[in-house]
C-alpha cells in the first residue's frame, strides 16, 4: 500500500516575521481532578462518589463497547482502578480521564485474554426497520453511518480490533498508546486498525439503505 | 450488496469523522455506580508521617483499655520509684492506693528535713529561689521513711497502724516517720495539672498545632504547585525528548543529517546552517543566500527548498511509512534586502508522541534566535 505524502505546513508565501507554527498549547494541569483525588485519598466519601460520578461514563463507555459483560467489566474497573489511583501523576502529561482509559483498557484485554469461550456474534442486518432508502450515494453514506448502524456494526468486530478503533478514533488515544497496552508493534497496531475500518465499511455498506440500481 | 462501487469508499473515508463523533462517555446505569461505591475499598495512600505518634498514642490507649481492671499491688523496696497508677504501693508503715501519679521516697533514714519540706502550698505566680519541685520533695523525704507526693490524680493512704486514712490529691504529699506515723501533709505544686498554667499550656499546644497544620498546609500547596509548574513545563516543550529506540535508522542523526543536506544542495539559493540532532528528530536550519528565487510579492520563495525536504523521506524508510515534516520561517526585510531561515523536521509519523508539537516549536524558537544573535554578532 502506498502510504500518503509527508504531511506538511508549509506557507506558500511566507509573510515577514511569522512563525508558521500554530499549535495551541497544552492545556496545564487540571488542578480540579488533583484536588479531587486528593479528597478521595483523604477518604471523603463526597469526593469518591463525585470521581465515580466524574470517571463513571468514560469507564461505562468502554466497557459497554468493549466488553461482552459490560455490567461486570464496569464492576472489575472500579475494583481494579480504587487501589491504583495513588499512581496517576498529575503533574504528567496525562489527564486523569486518558490515564483512566488506558487502565481500563489494559484490564479489558485481560479479561478479553481470560476468557476461554468468546461470545459468537452473530451477522444479521443492522437496521432495516426504517425505509430510509435512497437513490444518492452521498445521502446513503450518511445514512449508513447513522449513530446506531455504526454502533452496531462495531459490534461486529473482533474484540481487538475493535478496542484499536474505539480507543483510537472515539477516545482519541495515539496509536502507539494503544500499542504498548495491547502488547502489540505499532505497525500490528496500524495494520489492525485498517483492516478493522475496512471490515466497518464494509460491514455498513453492505447494509448501505441504497436502492438498487436498476 | 449495493451496486454502487465507490460506496465502500464513500463509506470508508467517512469512517474516522463518525466514529468520532461518537459520544466518548456513556452514563452508567446508576444502581451500578451505587454498588461500586458500596463496595469500594478503603484507599491508603502510603502512611502519613504523622502516623507513628498516632500508632504510638493508639497503642497506649489501647494497652490502658486491655488492662486488667484491678490494679497490680506494687512492694517497694528502698529507693525513689515513680508510679503510674492505678496500682496499690506497699510500703513499710501502710498501703497507698493510687489512681494517677505519685512519687515516693523510700530510704531508711529516720528524720526528715524540715528546712525544704514545707506545709503550705506553693504559688507558681510567685516563685522563690527555694522552689518546691517533687525532686526537693524527694530529697526531703531522705529524712523520713516514706514520703508520698501525688503528682497527679488522687491516693488514699491507709495506715497499717489503723489510724484513719489519708485521702490524698493532686500536690499533696505525706511523710510517714519510721515510727509508722504520718508526721505531716504537704503541698506541692503540680507538675502537669496545675489549674492556672494548665489551660494556658493546652492553649499554646492548640496554636502550635494549628500553626502546624497551617504550615504543613501551605508545605502541601507549594509541594503541588512546583509540581504542576514541573508537569507545565514538560507540556509546553521544556524537556529534551528521547530519541526512540524502535525509531527507523535513516531518521536517527548521522544519515539523515547526509540525507537533508543531499536534499538542501539540490535547491539553489538556499544552505543549511545547522542540523540540531541533539534530541529527537532532528531539525534542519535552512539559511536564505543572496540568490534564494524570490516569490511574485518579494518575498524569498521558501516553497522549492520546504518542499524537496518535506514531500520527500530519507533513503531506506519504507514507502508506506506514513511521515510527518513541520517547516517554520522567518523572513526578514531590512532595507530592501531579505534573508530569513527556515527550520523543518521531518520524522515517522508513528513517532510523533503527545508533546512534541510543543517541544518543537520550543526548538524552532530557540533555533532562530541562536542564528539571529549569530548573525548580528557576525555584523
Amino acid at each position: 500500500m502506498r502510504g500518503r505524502p509527508p504531511t506538511s505546513q508549509f506557507p506558500r508565501n511566507p509573510p515577514h516575521h511569522r512563525c508558521v507554527y500554530n499549535h495551541t498549547p497544552r492545556p496545564g494541569i487540571r488542578v480540579s481532578e488533583t484536588a479531587l483525588l486528593r479528597a478521595v485519598h483523604r477518604g471523603d466519601p463526597t469526593a469518591r462518589a463525585q470521581l465515580v460520578k466524574q470517571l463513571g461514563p468514560r469507564v461505562w463507555a468502554l466497557c459497554t463497547r468493549l466488553d461482552p459483560e459490560p455490567e461486570d467489566a464496569y464492576q472489575a474497573a472500579w475494583a481494579h482502578l480504587w487501589p491504583r489511583l495513588h499512581r496517576f501523576d498529575p503533574t504528567g502529561t496525562a489527564s486523569l480521564s486518558t490515564w483512566t482509559t488506558t487502565v481500563v483498557h489494559r484490564l479489558l484485554v485481560d479479561r478479553h485474554r481470560r476468557r476461554s469461550v468468546r461470545p459468537f456474534v452473530p451477522g444479521g442486518p443492522l437496521d432495516d426497520t426504517l425505509d430510509t432508502r435512497t437513490d444518492d450515494p452521498e445521502t446513503a453514506t450518511a445514512r449508513a453511518l447513522d449513530r446506531s448502524r455504526l454502533t452496531a456494526a462495531l459490534d461486529r468486530l473482533p474484540e481487538p480490533q475493535r478496542r484499536i478503533v474505539v480507543l483510537h478514533h472515539i477516545h482519541g488515544m495515539p496509536l502507539a498508546d494503544i500499542a504498548r497496552t495491547e502488547g502489540i508493534a505499532a505497525g500490528t497496531c496500524k495494520s489492525r486498525l485498517h483492516r478493522a475500518r475496512a471490515r466497518l465499511a464494509e460491514v455498513l455498506a453492505a447494509h448501505a439503505p441504497l436502492r438498487k440500481a436498476r | 450488496m449495493t451496486d454502487h462501487p465507490d460506496l465502500h469508499d464513500r463509506i470508508e473515508d467517512a469512517l474516522p469523522e463518525a466514529l468520532a463523533a461518537l459520544p466518548a462517555d456513556l452514563p452508567p446505569p446508576p444502581e451500578l455506580d451505587a454498588a461500586v461505591l458500596a463496595t469500594a475499598p478503603p484507599i491508603r495512600r502510603g502512611w502519613p508521617r504523622w502516623t507513628a505518634p498516632i500508632a504510638l498514642a493508639a497503642g497506649v490507649l489501647l494497652g490502658i483499655g486491655l488492662a486488667p481492671s484491678s490494679a497490680p499491688t506494687l512492694t517497694l523496696t528502698p529507693g525513689a520509684h515513680h508510679i503510674e497508677g492505678p496500682a496499690t504501693v506497699v510500703v513499710p508503715g501502710g498501703t497507698l492506693h493510687l489512681d494517677g501519679t505519685a512519687a515516693i521516697q523510700f530510704s531508711q533514714a529516720t528524720e526528715p528535713n524540715p528546712g525544704t519540706v514545707r506545709d503550705t502550698p506553693r504559688t507558681p505566680a510567685t516563685p522563690e529561689p527555694t522552689m518546691f519541685t517533687p525532686r526537693d520533695l524527694l530529697a526531703a523525704g531522705s529524712g523520713a521513711a516514706v514520703t508520698i507526693a501525688i503528682l497527679a490524680g488522687t491516693g488514699t493512704w491507709s495506715a497499717s497502724d489503723a489510724s484513719p486514712d489519708h485521702v490524698l490529691t493532686t500536690g499533696d504529699a505525706l511523710q510517714v516517720a519510721p515510727n509508722r506515723k504520718v508526721v505531716r501533709t504537704v503541698a506541692v505544686p503540680p507538675t502537669t495539672e496545675d489549674p492556672q498554667t494548665l489551660p494556658a499550656a493546652k492553649e499554646q499546644l492548640a496554636a502550635l498545632r494549628q500553626r502546624n497544620t497551617e504550615l504543613e498546609e501551605a508545605r502541601d500547596a507549594l509541594d503541588f504547585e512546583v509540581k504542576a509548574l514541573r508537569g507545565q513545563l514538560s507540556a509546553y516543550g521544556a524537556t529534551a525528548t528521547e530519541w526512540p529506540d524502535d525509531l527507523p535508522d535513516p531518521y536517527r542523526p548521522e544519515p539523515f543529517t547526509e540525507w537533508a543536506e543531499s536534499v538542501i544542495a539540490d535547491v539553489p539559493g538556499f544552505a543549511i546552517a545547522e542540523v540540531d540532532c541533539s534530541e529527537f528528530p532532528c531539525l534542519v536550519l535552512v539559511e536564505s543566500g543572496p540568490d534564494a528565487p524570490l516569490a511574485e510579492d518579494g518575498s524569498i520563495d521558501w516553497d522549492a527548498a520546504g518542499r524537496a525536504f518535506a514531500d520527500q523521506k530519507p533513503p531506506g524508510v519504507p514507502e508506506d511509512t506514513e511521515s510527518s515534516a513541520g517547516i517554520s520561517v522567518m523572513e526578514t526585510n531590512k532595507d530592501g534586502e531579505r534573508s530569513g531561515v527556515m527550520v523543518l523536521y521531518n520524522a515517522p509519523d508513528s513517532h510523533m508522541a503527545d508533546g512534541i508539537q510543543e517541544r518543537l516549536q520550543v526548538r524552532t524558537r530557540d533555533a532562530a534566535q541562536r542564528l539571529a544573535e549569530a548573525d548580528a554578532t557576525a555584523q
